[in-house]
């Protein structure tokens, strides 16, 4: 297992546990109904296994095409809603891309070092104009207890950002 | 409106947002035209790490698989590796929708309609459209896989087949989504759809109306559907 600390001079920042191309990824997060049904479509579906497999979670992680794709079971979830992500290899790029959307005057929620879907992470949430919530994190601990419950974040409403032209 | 964002940017490297001229050097070879070989070296980043999950991913850039014959359809557009994600969007106006993508992604759409505009970051990897219809329903969209050949699309049918996966539909040289396509849909058990699919003339007259199969109003959107019905 890889260690969270920083490989730059810059110790205040994290570097990614998780590996992949590039410098960042797309993250897909879905809430199933079932999760067993849903990792056999998704084992099928990609041709590979999980990388992990927890009570009501799995993630797979697809180098071509490079996806973070995670399923999480919420029966409580009568429709299919999950959330969508880049994901990141520093706690710098996630402060980077604070900036920059905090300029431009979006509606951001931060969490620094939360456990969430199994593992540690450092992130910022934004919900565009037709609610799709979007991340932008970070990895810096591969594992913890805490997964996605009914009370997670993943599942609230966020406030919606509505830029103007003249921000862009 | 940014109607020349189209000619700002290629497949490969888009311009950032608000730049006037596509200057970034990093992907000198045009994607149309180009063969695939060329192609896959031109915008190549470093090879996957450790992580590969098979030797084909590992050599994506050398990839020997590229050959192009006579029956074999080649991908209009272009992109590092041989297969990226696609995200599409339903939304109830594409240009509120734009300006928040464009400050997300950094970068302008490569492609935009009245009712349509579509961004493909290379940083992260991503075939991501947005499509306007006026009842959309909040987080509706529907997710694909982009490939290269035709060849490659086939490839998955045979696997999703031989897996005894349903395979929705099936479609070929179809306009959709301004650009003429081959692809096939399935299903996941929660409703959301997903296509394989290859863009093998990156124009088309046709967008993405109320027929589309990307979308269906009767249901509350083609994608992320109730699970009552």
């Amino acid at each position: 297992m890889q260690t969270a600390e920083a490989s730059t001079s810059n110790e205040q920042f994290l570097s990614s546990v998780a590996n992949f191309p590039g410098n960042s990824r797309i993250h897909i997060s879905l809430n199933v109904a079932d999760l067993n049904r849903s990792l056999f479509f998704y084992m099928h579906f990609f041709g590979v296994e999980p990388m992990k497999v927890r009570e009501g979670y799995a993630k797979f992680d697809l180098q071509d095409p490079p996806i973070n794709f995670s399923i999480n079971e919420n029966p409580l979830d009568t429709r299919s809603q999950g959330h969508l992500g880049v994901q990141v290899k520093s706690t710098r790029a996630v402060q980077e891309m604070h900036e920059r959307l905090n300029k431009e005057g979006f509606k951001i929620i931060s969490e620094d070092g939360t456990e969430c879907c199994y593992a540690v992470q450092t992130k910022l949430w934004v919900a565009d104009p037709d609610g799709n919530r979007w991340e932008v994190f970070v990895t810096t601990e591969p594992d913890a207890e805490q997964g996605c419950g009914a009370d997670c974040i993943c599942h609230q409403e966020f406030e919606r950002s509505f830029v103007e032209e003249s921000a862009a | 409106m940014p109607t020349g964002a189209a000619t700002t940017g290629s497949a490969c490297c888009p311009a950032p947002a608000g730049a006037s001229t596509a200057s970034s050097g990093c992907c000198p070879a045009p994607a149309a035209g180009a063969t695939k070989a060329a192609a896959a070296s031109a915008c190549c980043p470093a090879p996957a790490p450790s992580q590969a999950q098979s030797a084909e991913a590992a050599s994506c850039c050398g990839a020997p698989a590229l050959k192009a014959d006579a029956n074999e359809l080649l991908s209009a557009v272009d992109f590092p590796n041989t297969r990226r994600p696609h995200i599409s969007l339903n939304v109830k106006n594409v240009q509120r929708a734009m300006w928040f993508y464009k400050i997300l992604f950094n970068q302008n759409p490569v492609k935009m309609r009245p009712d349509y505009a579509k961004f493909e970051p290379v940083e992260p990897p991503v075939n991501f459209t947005l499509n306007e219809h006026a009842d959309a329903v909040d987080r509706d969209g529907h997710f694909g896989i982009e490939v290269k050949t035709v060849e490659d699309v086939a490839r998955y049918l045979e696997r999703f087949k031989a897996a005894g996966m349903k395979v929705d539909t099936t479609e070929t040289q179809v306009s959709c989504c301004f650009s003429v396509q081959d692809k096939a849909w399935v299903v996941d058990p929660d409703g959301n759809h997903w296509e394989i699919f290859v863009v093998t003339n990156n124009e088309a007259t046709e967008g993405c109306g109320l027929t589309c199969i990307c979308y269906d109003p009767g249901t509350g959107g083609c994608n992320w559907k109730s699970r009552e019905q």
